[in-house]
């Protein structure tokens, strides 16, 4: 078996004491930005993907992979005990997971969250590797069109299935684009849009970007809503759930898990996206719809255990096409990039100590957010009482100092501070920064891949339509916009969002 | 309905996008544009930079439409925490390679700490004495990073 041989090799290199250490503190800090309200995954990353250069690549990305699920783990705890979501992803967890907590449940509501996340953070994991080499096989076929198809269908994806308006959002991608193409023309060597700042013309880093537009100006939009925060002073209750309840949440672990994999798989995807479709499965299929929001157990387990599968399988392309489908991704490319290594199916053969190395990492860091978040719950609870105030300040000290020492560059603080205020206003204008993100990834990608195409094709436009898989990658965007923009579907869509 | 000056906020986010779209338009106005076949530097940001003026454009007019749509009132703008907070982002960064890392963080957290409202002046101290000591454990205790604490000797 091929897959066992695979994961063997993986877990060779998780099992080596620094690559545990190094998953640990992921998974640690991930919980602990998980629990807190006002910083998420993408900041955080973005926060300490600086720190992560003088790792080893497999080591750096283990832990970085780690922040983003543990905080799948973490987001349910401030969910369930505060009703405050920790994490986007975790807001419809708040519905049942907080009546129960009111109820005195919290325990069984935490546990069942936990085992619901464990449960789905291992089927993703296999899924991950059982997935990646018959997709990367497929990929490596891929000439220049069929990678531009790629990124505008990945683009169109992503759009598509983000919150809010959708002409905002494609306007977000293409703002992002063109500020992807700042810097040095790679095929001519000319400078674009530097203003003659050397700083520039190694284009505009997406960690200095990221900072600016999740951290910053997430700390500036903080302001806008006064802090009250309730910790529940109810005792916890019990916290292993007997066999009811246990069966009652199983089905709808599973179906999270189902549901959340495959979700995690598309652009845009990732891990909110499955937890609100798991909830709306849950409460359409429950025998009485009614219990649901009074405290339904199925309604914590279903999306707890989405947002946990879809973290992980929104590697799945990432790893294999080198397209990021969302900001955590799109970071993950970066940091791979930085450590000299560039995204694709090729990864897979040309590094699979850290390909297999990271993704049964993924299984041992399921494993100790597991016995992180059950026996010590107390502890994050405890977390909870740190109030924003005195937190936001600490934020700001590693961003800034992360930031200078990526090139050891006070202009990149500046740009940094000057993407905080454009976030700002982007935030209070209704404009979601996560496709600007994706754009600034892919612009480069994009341009090069369009240039190389139509050299193939002797500058023949019409290569794109020609090649039979890049046309159906590109027919299948089209179809996916004129889908959002014919009426029904968006008031479906409008609807589900609403839930 | 958040709206600045009585603009619709979708209106305000198409001029945004179509000045960024325009400006790229304008300072991309002498890069090569070159050939389908032989792409100058020019060509793919002068498409994007189009695409996102047309959008905008869009975005723009149909946001006009809902002018009426009065929503529950949005909080009015964070214009202290984009002050202090952004304020103290560039003290530190003027102060960083001048005056050293212990008087940069004091004046970020002493700066940024007053975007809330209700801070009393010993609380900031406290903080600014706080993030110091975090600094120099992780950065440059923990991770050995070269930055200096003081203004070098004889440095401007």
């Amino acid at each position: 078996m091929e897959l066992i041989e695979h994961l063997g090799l993986g877990l060779e290199v998780a099992l080596t004491p620094a690559n545990l250490l190094y998953c640990f503190v992921g998974v640690v800090l991930g919980t602990l930005i998980g629990v807190l309200p006002g910083i998420g995954p993408v900041a955080t990353i973005s926060m300490l993907l600086p720190f992560t250069f003088h790792l080893p690549p497999t080591s750096a990305l283990i832990m970085l992979a780690g922040i983003y699920y543990g905080a799948q783990y973490g987001g349910s705890t401030s969910a369930i005990l505060v009703n405050l979501p920790g994490e986007a992803s975790s807001v419809v967890t708040c519905l049942d997971g907080y009546a129960m907590a009111r109820d005195g449940r919290a325990g069984h509501a935490l546990a069942i969250a936990a085992i619901g996340s464990f449960f789905a953070g291992c089927v993703a994991t296999l899924l991950l590797a059982a997935a990646a080499p018959p997709l990367a096989e497929f990929a490596v076929k891929f000439g220049a069109p069929e990678y531009f198809s790629l990124m505008v269908l990945g683009l169109v994806a992503a759009v598509v299935l983000a919150q809010g308006s959708l002409l905002k959002a494609v306007a977000m991608v293409v703002l992002g684009v063109l500020l992807g193409l700042v810097g040095m023309d790679t095929t001519t060597g000319d400078q674009r849009y530097t203003f003659g700042l050397p700083e520039l013309s190694d284009g505009l880093g997406f960690v200095v970007v990221a900072m600016g537009l999740f951290g910053f100006a997430g700390i500036i939009a903080s302001f806008d809503r006064p802090e009250d925060r309730e910790i529940l002073s109810r005792p916890l209750g019990r916290l292993l759930p007997g066999w009811k309840e246990l069966k009652q949440a199983s089905g709808a672990i599973l179906r999270g898990t189902g549901i959340g994999s495959l979700l995690g798989v598309l652009p845009g995807g990732g891990a909110m996206l499955g937890s609100f479709a798991s909830y709306m499965l849950e409460k359409r299929i429950a025998k009485d719809p009614s219990r649901f929001g009074k405290g339904a157990i199925e309604g914590v387990a279903g999306p707890e255990s989405a947002n946990n599968a879809g973290a992980q399988t929104s590697f799945i392309p990432m790893l294999t096409l080198g397209l990021p489908t969302n900001p955590v991704m799109a970071l993950m490319v970066g940091a791979m990039m930085i450590q000299g290594i560039q995204p694709g199916p090729q990864v897979m053969s040309s590094q699979p100590d850290l390909f297999w190395g990271m993704i049964a990492s993924m299984w041992v860091g399921n494993l100790m957010l597991v016995l992180l978040n059950l026996p010590m719950i107390g502890l994050w609870v405890k977390l909870l009482s740190v109030r924003y105030r005195l937190l936001y300040p600490a934020i700001l000290l590693f961003s800034v100092v992360g930031v200078y020492s990526l090139n050891s560059s006070v202009v990149e603080v500046f740009i940094a501070a000057g993407f905080g205020l454009l976030g700002y206003v982007l935030i209070r204008l209704g404009c979601e920064p996560a496709p600007l993100l994706l754009g600034l990834v892919l612009g480069p990608l994009l341009e090069d891949n369009f240039r190389r195409a139509l050299t193939i094709a002797r500058g023949d436009p019409t290569v794109f339509f020609t090649r039979p898989l890049s046309a159906g990658l590109l027919v299948a965007a089209i179809l996916l916009l004129l889908a959002v923009v014919a009426p029904n579907i968006r008031k479906a869509r409008d609807k589900a969002f609403q839930e | 309905m958040s709206n600045i000056l009585g603009v619709p906020k979708d209106t305000a986010a198409g001029v945004l996008f179509m000045v960024v779209g325009a400006g790229a338009l304008a300072i991309g106005a002498d890069y090569r544009t070159g050939t389908l076949l032989h792409m100058g530097p020019g060509y793919f940001p002068r498409m994007m930079s189009a695409l996102l003026l047309f959008l905008g454009a869009v975005v723009a007019i149909l946001g006009l439409r809902h002018r009426r749509s009065i929503s529950e009132a949005a909080p009015p703008w964070s214009w202290r925490a984009i002050v202090t907070v952004l304020g103290g982002i560039v003290l530190f960064g003027f102060g960083l390679e001048r005056f050293g890392l212990v008087a940069s963080i004091t004046a970020l957290t002493l700066v940024s700490a007053y975007a809330e409202r209700k801070r009393g002046v010993i609380e900031a101290l406290v903080l600014a004495v706080s993030m110091n000591v975090i600094a120099w454990l992780v950065f440059v205790l923990g991770l050995g990073m070269p930055l200096a604490l003081w203004p070098e000797a004889g440095g401007s």
